[in-house]
């Protein structure tokens, strides 16, 4: 079934330029469907370092420069919450590590431009963990969940600590103390991330992921989040790693390295496949044929390949077609068999549905 | 003796009105409402690095006023709000 | 073209269809509503506004029949924003006001490009007055009445502040009114086109003002602000104007802004200059007449100064 709304916002992501040349209709499908993905910021920034900002309709622009607005606010409320976490591991000697949206603006990359984060996400050694759980309790953060059943699943499968909001800002800080492997089978060191992690410029104790990790972690994120809405995003964020990281000398080998021993071939294979075919993302050749080597067998890799590109490029449709449901609904699924052995999955899955009844889900 | 500096704000982001301050926070991009001493304070602060000490002492000569336990240990509480705010970071 | 060109029939079949791009001030938006009578409502009441077939709308506003899983004999309507459901499916009588919701939504969480009051704004000799205040001081009310002497209606419901001059930006849509006003003001405006009322919605009952045809026809004219204004009715009370000091009336402002935060340092410099250039106050009142004099006696005086 055509798309047309996916396809324009592919290939505004993809050539930038061509948007000078969308007509009023295409803008008319492209602009809810970019909303709804998450992207309009992204369009925004990509139109201006293309130098055709200023060709587009002035409502369009308009729509550009809210949205950048937006984002903006976004940033500084995620710089905001990381300096209240340092000031909150003051005097500790505990160091922390960004990931994701917060790794993304503080690192300065252009990833993190028009993109909406809402959640700093933290990595921390495990040993120093309940101690950061309990300062940042002290200066004001609270428990979101607070049932046995959720905060047994968050510490044991999530490598985390439920999500910890802040009494009156209302923001949220999530603190890991090691990143999801994709499949139970391998473990992921997490000191390995600390240690590679780079600093952040004028805050001492604060570091990003080296840029390999921080590749991964998006490819990781990719598969494992059950908001699959939210897929193209992702992509056009790994899009943006690749094309940031790409030119940094050693950089590809490095990724390669570390691609192979976290056994993450087959995912990074799609990812890059995807990022590739989708948005154009330059990907070197060597590693381009060294995961596409760890390919699963065609069979299942055909079906991985149709269920995630239908996905992806459809992210942000209002309401999805039947393929573009069942494709999410299988990644869904499978993000949780990734998680967890299967008799806990009935029990999670379970539990959320029959919670969502519940009226008053506080203090349960 | 610990000095602090401002982070979260610039000049062109006070107004003063009478005798109240409205300021916009840089850092956390909220909108404060001040006290006419709080934002001589922060004014003072915003030229160098200083003390909530060096701070009474610097208002009460400004204001010929006498710098007595109570007076200095306003300052130690505004500068904890401030801190609170994300206006004012500690130099190291 | 105008929308009032087009027939009845028309104008039931864009909404049905594609849908019926309208632009009103610095907003185009793309409406879409098969229900019937939402043709004759927004004919009503934007004769005078553009269609802007085939350009680019900054947001699509559709209101759909909706059916409720659990009362399926209930005839439900459900906005959609850009094609996502926005709050609860209402009554289908309500389709056509629903669209002048979903206009409003669309403006007030969208356009970050202009700071947005919650703010009703009318306009005399070039100078405008900023309403401010929240839904139930009057202050729809205070802004039909001073259409009725002549004032430009900019707005009962947005002050559109351009964040590069300061300049105020009119949107001149209907007017809502509620409850008692709706007779208030067909006795100040005995000519005036208004709207069938709906009764029973979360405000009671509800009917739409047209905007003047001239308020349309200039929309794309903006004022520079000249006064600030925090009205309040209160049955009896004798008029009041107290001077609000500028620190509080930034608050104020902050605090029936809907963007404020989302536009930051622009944001901060926009109120700013908005409180320095224009005295500030408190208006109590509770006859009309009074206050529209009181309004006149400003135009008048600072003209003359």
């Amino acid at each position: 079934m055509a798309d047309p709304a996916g396809a324009g916002l592919l290939r505004a992501l993809r050539e930038p330029a061509a948007m000078a040349g969308f007509e009023p209709a295409l803008w008319n499908l492209v602009l809810p469907r970019a909303r709804n993905a998450g992207l309009v910021g992204r369009l925004g920034v990509r139109a201006e370092a293309a130098g055709i900002a200023a060709a587009l309709p002035e409502r369009v622009r308009d729509m550009l420069v809210a949205a950048e607005a937006v984002a903006a606010t976004h940033d500084r409320m995620i710089r905001f919450e990381v300096g209240r976490i340092r000031r909150a591991l003051d005097g500790t000697g505990i160091g922390f590590t960004l990931l994701k949206g917060a790794a993304y603006v503080l690192g300065g990359l252009k990833a993190a431009r028009g993109r909406l984060v809402s959640d700093v996400d933290i990595l921390v050694a495990r040993e120093r963990i309940d101690e950061v759980e309990r300062r940042l309790i002290e200066h004001g953060w609270r428990q979101e969940k607070t049932s046995a059943y959720d905060q047994r699943y968050y510490r044991d499968w999530m490598h985390e600590l439920p999500p910890l909001r802040h009494r009156g800002r209302m923001t949220v800080v999530d603190v890991h103390h090691n990143i999801l492997p994709l499949t139970g089978r391998l473990r992921i060191d997490a000191a390995k991330l600390l240690a590679a992690a780079r600093p952040v410029e004028g805050l001492d104790g604060v570091t990003i992921l080296a840029p390999a990790d921080l590749v991964l972690h998006n490819v990781v994120h990719l598969f494992q989040d059950g908001d699959v809405n939210h897929g193209l995003r992702d992509l056009a964020d790994l899009d943006d790693l690749l094309r940031h990281f790409g030119p940094e000398p050693g950089f590809w080998s490095a990724l390669a390295a570390r691609t192979a021993e976290l056994g993450l071939g087959r995912p990074v294979n799609y990812a890059l496949r995807h990022a590739a075919a989708l948005l154009g993302t330059p990907i070197d050749p060597a590693l381009r044929a060294a995961v596409g080597r760890t390919a699963a067998p065609p069979p299942i890799d055909r079906l991985m390949q149709a269920l995630l590109g239908r996905a992806l490029a459809r992210s942000g449709q209002p309401a999805p077609d039947l393929p573009t449901r069942l494709a999410r609904e299988a990644l869904y699924l499978r993000s949780h068999w990734l998680r967890m052995p299967p008799v806990m999955l009935a029990g999670h899955l379970a539990r959320k549905g029959a919670m969502q009844f519940l009226p008053e889900r506080q203090g349960v | 003796m610990r000095r602090w500096r401002v982070t979260g704000c610039r000049p062109d982001l006070i107004r003063l009105w009478d005798d109240q301050c409205v300021l916009f926070n840089l850092s956390s991009g909220q909108t404060h409402q001040l006290n006419a001493l709080a934002e001589a304070a922060l004014r003072i602060m915003m030229q160098r690095p200083m003390a909530p000490s060096e701070i009474a002492e610097a208002l009460a000569i400004e204001l010929e006023t006498e710098a007595d336990p109570a007076w200095v240990q306003q300052f130690d509480q505004l500068i904890a709000e401030f801190d609170r705010l994300g206006l004012i970071e500690p130099v190291p | 073209m105008k929308l009032g060109e087009l027939s009845t029939d028309e104008t039931a079949a864009q909404l049905a269809g594609a849908g019926l791009a309208l632009e009103t001030g610095p907003f185009a938006v793309n409406l879409r509503c098969a229900a019937p009578g939402a043709a004759a409502f927004i004919r009503l009441l934007y004769p005078e506004h553009r269609v802007a077939t085939g350009e680019v709308v900054h947001t699509d506003v559709a209101v759909r029949p909706h059916f409720n899983r659990r009362r399926p004999w209930r005839r439900e309507a459900q906005l959609h924003i850009d094609d996502r459901p926005l709050m609860q499916a209402l009554p289908r009588r309500f389709a056509a006001p629903m669209l002048e919701w979903g206009l409003n939504f669309a403006i007030g969480s969208r356009a970050h490009h202009l700071l947005i009051l919650h703010a009703a704004v009318v306009e005399k000799n070039g100078r405008a007055v900023v309403m401010a205040a929240v839904s139930g001081s009057g202050k729809s009310t205070l802004c039909a009445a001073l259409v009725s002497a002549g004032w430009r209606l900019f707005s009962d419901e947005f002050g559109l502040i351009r964040p590069a001059d300061g300049a105020l930006m009119p949107v001149p849509r209907p007017v809502s009114l509620k409850n008692e006003s709706i007779e208030v003001v067909r006795r100040l405006m005995p000519a005036a086109v208004i709207s069938p009322p709906y009764h029973d919605t979360a405000k009671g009952t509800l009917a739409y003002l047209r905007p003047p045809d001239d308020a349309v026809r200039r929309q794309f004219e903006p004022a520079m602000p000249a006064w600030i204004v925090f009205p309040k009715f209160r049955a009896g009370a004798p008029l009041t104007a107290t001077p609000v000091p500028r620190a509080q009336a930034f608050a104020d402002l902050l605090a029936n802004s809907m963007n404020y935060i989302a536009l930051a340092e622009r944001g901060f410099a926009a109120m700013a200059r908005l409180v320095e250039s224009c005295p500030a106050f408190a208006l109590e009142y509770s006859d009309i007449p009074a206050a529209i004099a009181h309004f006149e006696g400003l135009a008048a005086g600072e003209t003359a100064a």
